[in-house]
């Protein structure tokens, strides 16, 4: 199985196994492009009063931190009054960060499921076998909270948290170069030779997690089978493609510095570089699913670099227009044009990356002081080679501002949601869910706005 | 004046749920821990029955265990975990016991690895004895001895030999340019395998080689060294007597030390001091105190230990550590070198009264709060809800005339706020003496210091005044006790105790009693505790 496997990737057997070859499915597309889908997560909230852009839904200007999105207007779509249920069963922080992407109910860290469902990436890519190297990639800067229903966004289908990669330059080897990286100019036979090593240190990983899980039993073995899933994609990864092969032609892999990821300063170079790393992944069609979480809410980040002294989160809790915050949100919606920008550099088919994907920004919640999760602050970008139609402020006339939504009958029957925009995006990405989410925190089928 | 809450039941009715957190937390969200598989041999448990034992969770090591296993391993300080993605925790202890390893995490358990085995190649004499001047012929003997001798350390047992062909294979596979390069391989095998990277236990009751990890990854945060191992390996761990005196002998060396000040620092939240800010306009000596904070911290609990160890030592010692800016800090003598520095009993009284804690929960403007929610957190172990969402946490503006006490009554007066605040802002108004890096004050914005304050919802209520009588009637509270147990429990086990482990504690806690309250004897009571020694895992499940 293994052999089969690995000659499926290095392509040497391509003709006689084609239905199964990754490279033909990337033919097969060729008459339109890949569905790609890229997440990024902010957090502290945006201030109650600074949710919205104003004007109407074609014609409309953002509130003056937010002016690096202005260029980017016609590609973006801004919701206003979108709500989203937050069940607080767990703390508040674990409501707003664990249920963005999930619209779950939350069941607490333990050794079983820490929320109701899966992540709307991990939805996607288990209904929706994703023919690349990586069916989803997680990238994170500087979280904590490990063991937190607070420091984890994306959530597997048994509701496990999944941790990203934080540092910019493993994310590089891993994605790129398979975890063997050559000088190059050296010894020719090198990278064979290390890739065989590790092809034998993999082979005596998996006869030992197998031996070992099969004598425990429960969490124990569950949790040895997982890690046996990991020997297992390395293997897969170690004899695939390497470097920026397939996608956008011309397409090279970024230049990662090496850095101090966990250094607080550091942050904003962390930022900019998993940024490149996933415009890259998604370019040379090494993964089409990516989530970025930047931070989480309870975070004591010091975004010295643009003048605040203090930690993010005591900040938001000195009042959601505490000096300083707008300094910090006004950073991330440079970041998030930054993104724009990268992606809209690249020229695919009459459009750009950008236009041929679908980008989702939110924070987890509207006020970092109250912890707020309703209307959720997201906006959508991209359009998914015309999918959605872009250049809108799409405002919802329900009030946001009303009694907060908790799980149950009100939240299940609340007005344009949460749960909806995550269905919609599910099918865009072909996962025909008919609701998304836990069946408490809002209503089913897709956002009717975007249909 | 408010009336007295009494009851923890008549506050939850008020609206704060909160919850003693003294079980429950870390049993499994979905459903109750299944009965012992039958056929599973548990070793006799002294004082429990064999279904009053909580399950243990298959682990991972902690950032620190896993640096301490290859400092062991191979005399080399190589801090690769500073890398690798955050601990779980077991309440405020790192300790990896809920989920599988992502696939980024294989990726940095894989990059660790071989950095280690190519710096472990690197002096290939030192890492096995057999390679000078080995022959071609002689290599694999070489290699299979090297594998058995570093993978008895590795793998905290001897392996079996179907492992031993498997790492022989390995050599055999890799030893394509050199020898070196065949044992790079098998390092970096060994320090990727589960048997490195989890404390395995199981199937069935601990072997003498599990729970000598027990031990010294408890005592020590690091695998067993060579008197350990070998103690293990001729099943001298059967007996209690042997495994008191071998937790003793454990407890002396320095290792233990490292593990009792990592303890307290974790347990009171002290190590969030790196984190700890204050206005620098307001407190310019902070940055230079940081360090010192930290260090005072380290030599006050070693001296108790050393001094009996007792709680009431730690909890009302009339002494502690500083140099030159401590000093300061204290308002007493003393040059720069770290010296012992006796306090006036009127102003400090033991760890709660020292500059860490103070400084970590002094938040500006609010330390009333957070000094309480501490004691009330990490001394009483009950569990404080976060703000409702929506509730205003807007307190009215400061005057220039106002003491932080004043501005807080705030949340007395709302009934909202009230219910969760009285258990919290009520008792830390007993630190009202101390500013927010820690020193000793008598007014606040010219406002004469109260420091009255009064402990509710608990076994020892009452109005108090000041941090000394506060830390004298935490002494007294078998709560107290029983909270610093659960402590102790979840740093030694590495999980949360849950209901089925609540006879441990108690033994424990009977034990720490008759001794009156001495922690080194509350860590052998724990050693010798059934919850310790025997395992109950989740086969047959």
């Amino acid at each position: 199985m293994r052999l089969r496997r690995r000659s499926f990737l290095t392509g040497g057997t391509a003709a006689a196994l084609a239905p199964f070859v990754p490279l033909l499915s990337r033919r097969v597309e060729a008459q339109g492009v890949p569905k790609r889908l890229v997440l990024m997560f902010w957090s502290g909230g945006i201030g109650v009063n600074q949710y919205a852009p104003t004007g109407t839904e074609t014609n409309f200007t953002f509130a003056p931190i937010a002016s690096s999105l202005e260029p980017w207007k016609q590609k973006l779509i801004v919701f206003g009054n979108l709500r989203r249920a937050q069940d607080n069963a767990k703390g508040s922080h674990q409501a707003g960060t664990s249920g963005v992407w999930t619209a779950a109910r939350m069941l607490g860290a333990g050794t079983g499921a820490w929320v109701s469902s899966p992540s709307v990436d991990q939805v996607i890519a288990k209904m929706v076998p994703q023919p690349t190297a990586f069916p989803t990639l997680e990238l994170d800067v500087q979280s904590s909270d490990a063991g937190n229903l607070r420091g984890n966004t994306i959530y597997d289908s048994e509701g496990r948290p999944i941790r990203g990669e934080q540092d910019p330059s493993r994310a590089f080897d891993r994605i790129f170069t398979n975890g063997i990286s050559v000088p190059t100019g050296g010894d020719p036979g090198l990278g064979d030779r290390l890739r065989a090593r590790r092809q034998s240190v993999l082979d005596l990983l998996r006869s030992e997690l197998g031996a070992l899980s099969g004598r425990l039993g429960g969490q124990d073995r569950h949790k040895l089978e997982q890690h046996l899933e990991a020997v297992r994609t390395a293997e897969l990864r170690l004899n695939g493609p390497v470097g920026a092969t397939g996608g956008i032609p011309g397409v090279k892999p970024p230049t990662i510095p090496k850095l101090d990821f966990k250094a607080n300063d550091n942050f904003p170079a962390v930022t900019n570089a998993h940024m490149d790393l996933l415009v890259a992944a998604l370019a040379s069609d090494r993964c089409r699913i990516v989530n970025l979480q930047c931070s989480q809410g309870n975070a004591g980040i010091v975004y010295r670099w643009v003048g605040v002294n203090g930690g993010h989160h005591a900040l938001t809790h000195k009042g959601d227009n505490a000096a300083g915050l707008d300094n910090i949100r006004k950073w991330y919606y440079d970041q998030f044009a930054g993104l724009l920008k990268r992606m809209d550099a690249i020229k695919e088919g009459n459009g750009t990356l950008l236009d041929n994907s679908l980008v989702v920004f939110a924070n987890e919640f509207v006020s970092g002081m109250s912890h707020d999760t309703d209307p959720w602050p997201v906006m959508l970008a991209g359009g998914g080679a015309g999918r959605f139609k872009t250049g809108r402020f799409i405002n919802f006339p329900t009030a946001g501002n009303g009694p907060r939504l908790f799980p149950g009958d009100e939240a299940a029957n609340a007005g344009p949601s949460q749960t909806q925009l995550l269905t919609s995006i599910c099918h865009y990405m072909g996962a025909m869910v008919p609701r998304f989410g836990d069946p408490m925190m809002g209503p089913p089928g897709p956002l009717a706005a975007l249909s | 004046m408010y009336r007295p809450l009494v009851s923890i039941g008549l506050l939850l009715g008020l609206g704060c749920v909160g919850s003693v957190n003294d079980s429950a937390k870390g049993s499994p969200p979905n459903g109750s821990p299944p009965p012992v598989a039958p056929g599973v041999p548990l070793p006799p448990a002294t004082t429990c029955k064999a279904d009053q034992i909580g399950i243990s969770p298959l682990r991972r090591l902690t950032r620190q265990e896993y640096d301490n296993s290859i400092r062991d391993l191979l005399g080399l300080d190589l801090a690769l975990s500073k890398d690798f993605s955050d601990d779980e925790r077991a309440g405020v202890f790192p300790s990896n016991f809920y989920t599988p390893i992502s696939e980024s995490q294989f990726a940095q358990y894989a990059g660790a690895a071989a950095k280690a085995a190519t710096k472990a190649v690197e002096k290939l004499g030192t890492l096995l004895p057999c390679a000078a001047g080995v022959s071609a012929a002689g290599e694999a003997a070489c290699a299979s001895q090297f594998i058995r001798q570093f993978g008895r350390r590795a793998y905290r047992r001897p392996l079996e030999d179907a492992e031993v062909a498997r790492y022989e294979a390995l050599f055999k596979a890799a030893r394509t340019t050199d020898f070196a390069g065949g044992i790079e391989a098998v390092v970096q095998g060994m320090l990727e395998s589960p048997h490195f990277i989890y404390l395995v236990e199981g199937p069935g009751a601990l072997t003498q080689h599990q729970l000598a990890a027990r031990l010294s990854y408890f005592l020590w945060n690091a695998p067993p060294d060579a008197q350990l191992a070998t103690l293990a390996d001729g099943g001298g761990l059967r007996t209690l007597e042997a495994l008191d005196r071998e937790a003793k002998r454990m407890l002396a060396d320095p290792r233990a030390q490292d593990m009792l000040d990592d303890f307290h620092a974790r347990w009171l939240r002290l190590d969030e001091i790196d984190e700890t800010e204050k206005d620098p306009a307001v407190f310019p000596e902070f940055e230079a105190l940081r360090p010192a904070m930290r260090e005072e911290l380290r030599r006050f609990v070693s001296a108790v230990i050393a001094d009996g160890g007792k709680l009431e030592t730690l909890l009302t010692a009339p002494y502690t550590f500083a140099n030159g800016p401590l000093a300061k800090l204290y308002g007493v003598k003393g040059g720069d070198a770290w010296q012992k520095v006796d306090l006036d009993p009127a102003q400090r009284s033991g760890i709660l009264t020292q500059s860490a804690f103070l400084a970590v929960h002094g938040h500006e403007g609010s330390a009333p709060i957070f000094r309480g929610m501490a004691v009330r957190e990490q001394l009483f172990c009950m569990d404080l809800p976060p703000p409702p969402p929506g509730a205003d946490q807007n307190l009215p503006p400061r005057t220039p005339t106002q003491t932080v006490r004043q501005r807080l009554q705030q949340h007395r007066v709302t009934p909202d706020c009230a219910s969760c605040h009285n258990l919290m802002d009520v008792m830390g108004y007993g630190f009202e003496a101390y500013d927010d890096i820690g020193r000793f004050r008598t007014t606040e914005n010219g406002v004469k210091v109260d420091d009255t304050g009064e402990i509710i919802g608990s076994d020892v209520d009452g109005p108090f005044r000041g941090a000394g009588e506060l830390s004298r009637r935490l002494l007294k509270s078998e709560r107290v006790q029983r909270c610093l147990v659960q402590n102790w429990f979840r740093y030694a086990l590495g999980r949360m105790e849950t209901d089925l482990d609540r006879c441990t504690i108690d033994s424990v806690l009977a034990r720490f009693q008759k001794a009156n309250l001495s922690v080194p004897e509350l860590l052998l009571a724990l050693v010798d505790s059934d919850g310790f020694r025997v395992r109950r895992g989740e086969e047959g499940k």
